[in-house]
């Protein structure tokens, strides 16, 4: 039986993935270089591609992790389709091809520094930041997306946020060099 | 979290903070997702090919399927396939059988009417071929002539479609240059019709040319060359012991008895010299040789490694272990006579169970490794995760006895060596750490880490669509690589003994493995006694053996079969039409005398 016909495999997968996915994988697609409302439209892309296909995928629906390294794939497979249009298309402004950055309007001075000191990290640790605390998501999940051990990104977690408090304390030491 | 955490680290509000403006709204997410898949459902539904898998819908893309079928059956046919869908979906793999089949099929016709319509050759104008093709008055010779150097392109036509489409489309793409010999033959027998020159020691001639091109320009790139992917059982060292046979073939139907005297020392040195059949020397009997006669050195690295791999995959197979002697007699060496602290001996060792309670207790001198052992017991020390280190654990078992807590903590040290970062080579730690689990008396805690090794497995298996610009596809990676993959033999070694313990997931093709394997087992020589380098390929034979006999390759259905074996069906079908070829033209006569002719 394909999961096609799997009765088990109804909306509530879906839902399932759409719950355990949503945060993290915005995030990711995100982190490859598009603008977090390409990013939005791209992971709502990937879940239908993933849903419609479904009979392709060889685990099981239910199984996270796996249905984690699936959806990975195909949201690769889609930013870069999406790139390569966006390449074609020079018309298009300067700002949509940018890197996104993380804050829009920095509610306040910490925050902007904050941002600022977002920005100075490595892609690897600006990544499994924005896929775990866009919404808070599980390091499992966050793990199945990136298809490592959940111990792994609590570590990459840990070492990113240690970081970026050094990053930060760079940023707002300079502010205040240049205040005096 | 601890006040000096919250120093060193960004509060997580904070973080929640700085994403909050792009956090997106779950409900409308969800309606999003919906209304895509809406969509999706529409367009598959008006195309007919949703289901359809990616790979083949890229064929049915690149095949010009309604002009072929109009061709074929009219325009009824064309407004068939439109209609019906019924090519949206076409394996190459199938097609190349059928264009053998097809082609042998045409190719047998067209010989039949050529060597109907031709006249008797007088044996005094055999071998007048290559005086005349050099003088260049024969097209059709030519057009012979330009088809064989198809056939001799086939690498570089092979090479650049997997850098395009990968190791399975190469295949075909060497498929099809050999059919083109068939193409080839047809043509350059017209042409020595044309020439009144259709005898059949000449065909035997231009067969043995057609398959010595078939040979050196398809299967020996097909042998040597990593980027294809070839599923075969017996390998395309099959397909060179039945052209060369053939070639053997055609000079014997075609009475050239001094080129075979010529022919058969050739083939031997090739076989022999040059391993063109691709004898892998992997059985357990070569295996068990090959330990039984090492020369291993106190100080050397890989001899050691290789030899306790060796012993591994022959006992993994429950085959014959050889005598060890002169092993242990090494390793009293280092341990009594000239202690050097060597610790790739020590693992091997280890693996192989060569060394006792006492002269362990001696090892843990040479090494000064009581406090680390010591430090393992009460809880503090870890484990390194470097694989030779892997000693450390059976050489603290059999010089401790451990109490519950004691046991609990070298158990905890093992699972804190557990690769928890894909980046790191990740694949010789787990097998490690599941080797000493078990030897620890806790396989339950291997069997939880299933889902975890298979997801490992998975990420740095070189699948042939990862693979591109002539990587090893097959084979398993030390580290993940988007571009520029390379298998590794440490790390597929590795793989397979982590699949033999935990299984093997689903989305590795254990044939493509066997494939990569074969090659890298392949020496020089085909007899591993005379081939000064077969220790190279020790590793990678352990693994084909264990591959093959401990983990098995699954059944495959008769038309997984024939699929697999498209290289050695062509390549039969070419043999057979070159026999076909020279069975049907006549013997030249020795004076040809026109029975019409009243004189």
């Amino acid at each position: 039986m394909t999961n096609q016909d799997n009765p088990t495999g109804g909306d509530a997968v879906l839902e399932g993935w759409i719950a355990a996915f949503r945060g993290p994988l915005v995030g990711l697609i995100a982190s490859w270089g598009a603008d977090w409302r390409a990013a939005e439209e791209l992971a709502q892309d990937t879940l239908a591609e993933a849903w419609v296909g479904r009979a392709r995928f060889q685990g099981e629906l239910q199984d996270l992790s796996a249905a984690g390294a699936w959806l990975r794939g195909i949201a690769f497979n889609l930013h870069r389709t999406a790139k390569r249009a966006q390449d074609r298309h020079r018309s298009r402004s300067i700002h949509e091809t940018e890197v996104p950055a993380v804050e829009e309007a920095p509610s306040d001075e910490r925050q902007g520094a904050l941002a600022q000191a977002f920005e100075m990290l490595n892609a690897k640790h600006q990544s499994v930041l924005r896929m775990h605390y866009l919404e808070e998501t599980s390091a499992r999940q966050v793990a199945a997306l990136l298809g490592t051990s959940p111990k792994a990104v609590e570590s990459r977690l840990y070492q990113a946020r240690k970081a970026l408090r050094v990053e930060l304390n760079r940023v707002q030491s300079m502010t205040t060099k240049e205040v005096r | 979290m601890t006040a000096n955490e919250n120093n060193e680290l960004v509060l997580e509000e904070e973080l929640l903070g700085l994403f909050a403006a792009q956090r997106p709204d779950a409900k409308e997410f969800e309606d999003g997702v919906q209304a895509r898949i809406k969509e999706l459902e529409k367009e598959g539904s008006a195309n007919g090919q949703a289901d359809a898998p990616l790979f083949m819908q890229k064929v049915a893309a690149l095949i010009p399927m309604v002009p072929i079928a109009e061709t074929l059956f009219g325009k009824v046919g064309g407004k068939l396939v439109v209609s019906k869908g019924l090519p949206a979906v076409i394996a190459l793999p199938a097609m190349m059988i059928l264009a053998a089949i097809g082609g042998f099929a045409a190719s047998t016709r067209s010989i039949r009417r050529t060597t109907q319509g031709s006249a008797p050759v007088s044996a005094s104008r055999v071998g007048g071929w290559s005086t005349h093709t050099n003088r260049g008055g024969d097209q059709e010779l030519k057009r012979g002539g330009n088809f064989a150097v198809v056939v001799q392109g086939a690498s570089l036509i092979g090479m650049l479609a997997a850098l395009v489409f990968g190791g399975d489309v190469a295949l075909d793409v060497v498929i099809l240059a050999l059919l083109s010999s068939m193409v080839a033959l047809v043509i350059s027998m017209r042409g020595l019709a044309k020439l009144g020159l259709l005898a059949r020691e000449e065909v035997a001639m231009l067969g043995t040319r057609v398959l010595v091109l078939a040979f050196s320009g398809c299967v020996l790139q097909v042998r040597m060359l990593p980027v294809f992917v070839d599923r075969s059982s017996l390998g395309a060292g099959a397909t060179a012991v039945v052209l060369l046979l053939g070639i053997l073939a055609c000079l014997f139907t075609g009475n050239k008895r001094k080129s075979i005297w010529l022919a058969i020392p050739t083939i031997a040195f090739l076989g022999v010299f040059l391993n063109v059949f691709g004898l892998t020397n992997s059985s357990p009997e070569s295996l068990a040789w090959q330990l039984e006669g090492c020369e291993l050195d106190t100080n050397g690295i890989s001899d050691w490694e290789e030899a306790g791999q060796v012993f591994e995959a022959l006992r993994a197979v429950n085959a014959n272990i050889p005598s060890l002697a002169h092993v242990a007699a090494e390793l009293e060496t280092a341990i009594e006579g000239d202690p050097v602290d060597n610790v790739w001996a020590w693992t091997a060792a280890a693996r192989m169970g060569l060394i006792d309670g006492p002269h362990w207790a001696r090892v843990v001198e040479i090494t000064e490794a009581g406090e680390t052992l010591d430090k393992l017991v009460r809880g503090e020390g870890r484990l390194n995760p470097t694989t030779y280190y892997e000693y450390i654990i059976p050489m603290l078992l059999a010089t401790r006895e451990l109490t519950e807590d004691q046991h609990k903590n070298v158990v905890a040290a093992v699972q804190a060596a557990w690769p928890d970062d894909i980046d790191q080579d990740p694949l010789g730690n787990a097998a490690m750490c599941v080797h000493l689990l078990d030897l620890l008396g806790e396989p339950e805690l291997v069997d939880e880490r299933q889902a975890e090794v298979h997801q490992m497995l998975e990420h740095l298996w070189g699948s042939p669509e990862r693979c591109s610009l002539f990587a090893a596809t097959g084979g398993f990676a030390a580290f993940p690589r988007t571009i520029g993959y390379f298998s590794s033999k440490d790390s597929t070694w590795a793989a397979i003994a982590l699949m033999a313990r935990v299984g093997v997931p689903e989305s590795i093709d254990l044939r493509v493995l066997r494939d990569y394997l074969r090659r890298e087992s392949t020496g020089l020589f085909a007899v591993a006694s005379i081939d000064p380098f077969q220790g190279l390929h020790l590793t990678s034979r352990a693994s084909l053996l264990r591959l093959e006999q401990e983990i098995g390759l699954p059944q495959r259905s008769w038309l997984n079969v024939l699929l697999h074996e498209r290289l050695l069906i062509a390549s039969l079908l070419v043999v057979l039409l070159c026999l076909v070829a020279i069975r049907m033209t006549p013997l030249a006569v020795e004076e040809f005398v026109d029975p019409t002719d009243p004189g």
